[in-house]
């Protein structure tokens, strides 16, 4: 079963346990509850302290457009790998926040993962698109007569 | 100044400003025609280009020519290479 549980916060965020690793062995990396911020187009965001305690390397820089529409600060990044925990390493870039403290992961990672968000009234599933797709779909709706 | 005396913002921000002036002057016309919606990986050492469907593919061909580079990331067309929610635009 590839289904994983999550939970929603009182403020209504959805939170999901994904695992980083610098290198993406097996067994390597370190367990984090992360934010699923639909609106964050990347795939990880870590805090600074998170990111050297994982020994990544940042390399490169980006910007992001803000709800705003303006541009932050230069972000640094590092390539590393992620995954909900208990799934296999998938390879990402892996934004070093100076600013948040908090885990943050994006649309880019539910895509490079495979998975679909569900959204309960107890908390959320984050499933395997595998599994969804298997799920039987029910034909359309006949139009109304009236 | 030695670059262990940099801060991390300073040369943070120093990579991103030469790597959007080369984008500027190298490359943002011919990509703009030719690559619209790509990413694209700058080399602030030589000036290359390294362009991919996602920003990893781009970074992962970057690193291939150069293992010891420094990069900036950016998307052809769009003001940033990624939008960020909420959340992350009032951590900013």
């Amino acid at each position: 079963m590839l289904t994983r549980q999550g939970r929603i916060d009182a403020n209504g965020h959805p939170y999901v346990e994904i695992t980083v690793s610098a290198d993406g062995s097996q067994g390597s990396g370190l367990s984090f509850e992360a934010l699923i911020d639909t609106g964050f187009t990347g795939f990880v965001s870590l805090p600074i302290i998170a990111a050297s305690t994982l020994n990544l390397q940042p390399h490169t820089t980006t910007r992001y457009e803000l709800a705003n529409g303006k541009l932050c600060d230069p972000v640094p990044l590092a390539r590393a790998f992620a995954c909900v925990s208990g799934d296999g390493f998938k390879p990402g870039i892996v934004s070093i926040s100076e600013h948040a403290s908090g885990v943050l992961v994006g649309v880019e990672f539910l895509r490079t993962c495979g998975k679909g968000l569900l959204f309960l009234s107890t908390g959320i599933s984050v499933i395997d698109e595998e599994e969804l797709n298997a799920l039987p779909h029910s034909p359309p709706a006949p139009p109304s007569s009236s | 100044m030695a670059d262990e005396q940099k801060s991390a913002l300073t040369s943070t921000r120093e990579i991103a400003e030469r790597g959007e002036a080369i984008y500027k002057e190298k490359w943002e016309e011919k990509l703009s025609k030719e690559s619209p919606g790509k990413f694209v990986v700058i080399n602030i050492s030589n000036g290359d280009a390294a362009i991919g469907d996602t920003s990893e593919e781009a970074l992962r061909l970057a690193q291939e020519k150069d293992p010891k580079g420094y990069f900036h990331l950016m998307r052809v067309g769009h003001p940033s290479a990624f939008k960020a929610g909420w959340y992350m635009s009032h951590a900013h």
